[in-house]
């Protein structure tokens, strides 16, 4: 699922830049004295600007004001630039300028994402590209190369499955109720965004003890000072089971 | 010419098929606007509003492509996808112009009845300061520590490493990760699992406090 460039190219969007996006991106930058942060706080808050014009275009909603990105607070110590997905989690979206091939993704948005849109910001501020997206991984993502990206449409139908798979989740089916009642206190997005890792990235016969670690909270990493649950907790694992058996019938219908 | 219209045509009628938010349909609407905004078949003017009214002609697209929503659904007995856009793209750009129009009056009033201060927005916006408030309370609140949370939280078997000093070292000047994983021989993972778990969601909470959301 490599794209050569001229692919990139092909399967990637252009979108306008409004102007209200570039008066909102000079406010922001406007609020940071170090010339460098206060042009990486511009670029960012035109990406995220950008990547919500174009969810809406998909239909898909969004929270733009939700995200860290338009909290003055988290701006000032985080290079961050996520966009709020309403229901399923936050959409990071980073930026890079024309002729750049990859970008870093700054540790402190490795975690609790579901994915990251690559834009570039073209010379003249009023257009970008939407270049494509990279899913979660198993390992923090470092540095994403241009070069690697799965195409929009790909995204789209992932987030179909983001949708779907919460969506059961809230729903009547037996193993939802379940789940609900073990995890009252976890998001059911966290819950659906890992499920639909596991999915994507690991063997059928793993999904039993992955998936229950999920449900345990032990990989979402919540707590870092309450107990650790035992491994290889058999009624988690056989509900973890269950619901990716059900998530997986879901998700491969739309293939 | 008449290729991309019968492309268009046939693209619409097969997206429109699936129901709203369904991949199909999302993924046709992708197409859609990907060929037209490549074909170069779309209005063009040189003014500073044009992208903000070509985004609202998309808006306008993909919410009336396949029902009327925001306005009457679109007909391709009556025109091709690029005539029905364009004739919504310039009744945008006309409203833009005449907006900018009336904003230009209204200074220009301004400048005659003596108040010959125009406010330019741009003006109103706040100027950089050496150090911005905001940074100064994020600095006392988490030194200050009312109580006792942010010193208590920590890195698992590494009391020394807390909420609080994390939220201290990562305010500007911010010393980067990598300094943090050599100074406390801990990984970069491990450093910003815990930021993103416990001193994040804290963060959050004090900036919609303070009034900031």
């Amino acid at each position: 699922m490599v794209y050569a460039t001229q692919d990139i190219e092909e399967q990637s969007q252009r979108m306008p830049v409004t102007q209200a996006a570039r008066r909102t991106a000079e406010q922001f930058a406007l609020q940071h004295p170090s010339p460098e942060k206060a042009e990486r706080v511009r670029l960012n808050t035109l990406a995220v600007w950008v990547v919500n014009d174009y969810l809406q275009l998909m239909d898909i909603p969004t929270e733009l004001r939700a995200g860290d990105s338009w909290n003055p607070v988290m701006r000032l110590s985080d290079d961050v630039a996520d966009l709020v997905v309403t229901g399923l989690g936050r959409l990071e979206c980073r930026f890079i300028l024309p002729g750049e091939q990859s970008c870093t993704i700054p540790p402190e948005v490795w975690f609790d994402r579901i994915g990251y849109m690559v834009v570039r910001i073209e010379e003249s501020f009023r257009e970008a590209t939407l270049l494509g997206f990279m899913p979660p991984s198993e390992e923090p993502l470092e540095r994403v190369e241009v070069a690697e990206l799965r195409s929009l449409d790909e995204f789209l139908d992932y987030i179909g499955r983001l949708e779907d798979g919460v969506a059961f989740l809230e729903g009547d089916d037996p193993v939802a109720v379940q789940v609900r009642c073990l995890r009252e206190t976890r998001s059911r997005s966290e819950i659906v965004a890992q499920l639909e890792r596991i999915y994507r990235t690991r063997e059928e016969y793993e999904w039993r003890s992955a998936g229950g670690e999920v449900l345990a909270g032990s990989d979402a990493g919540g707590g870092f000072d309450r107990e650790e649950i035992d491994d290889g907790d058999g009624e988690l694992e056989d509900l973890a089971e269950s619901l990716l058996e059900k998530l997986a019938e879901i998700w491969g219908e739309s293939v | 010419m008449h290729g991309l219209d019968e492309q268009l045509r046939l693209l619409v009628e097969e997206t429109c098929k699936h129901p709203p938010k369904s991949r199909q349909r999302r993924r046709g609407l992708n197409k859609i606007i990907r060929l037209i905004k490549n074909s170069g078949k779309l209005w063009r003017e040189n003014i500073p509003d044009y992208e903000d009214a070509e985004q609202q002609t998309w808006l306008y697209f993909s919410k009336n492509i396949c029902e009327a929503d925001t306005g009457q659904k679109y007909n391709p007995d009556r025109s091709s996808v690029t005539t029905w856009l364009n004739g919504y793209l310039k009744r945008r750009l006309q409203d833009c112009r005449i907006e900018a129009a009336e904003e230009k009056a209204t200074r220009a009033f301004g400048e005659i009845s003596g108040s010959d201060e125009t406010i330019d927005p741009v003006d109103t916006l706040a100027a950089p300061a050496d150090i911005p408030p905001i940074e100064e309370e994020v600095r006392t609140w988490a030194e200050t520590d009312a109580d006792g949370e942010l010193r208590q939280t920590h890195i698992k078997n590494h009391p020394e490493i807390t909420a609080q000093l994390l939220i201290l070292r990562r305010l500007p000047p911010d010393t980067s990760w990598k300094d943090l994983s050599a100074e406390f021989g801990v990984k970069v993972s491990t450093l910003s699992m815990f930021y993103q778990r416990q001193c994040q969601p804290r963060l959050r909470k004090f900036g919609e406090s303070q009034g900031y959301l």
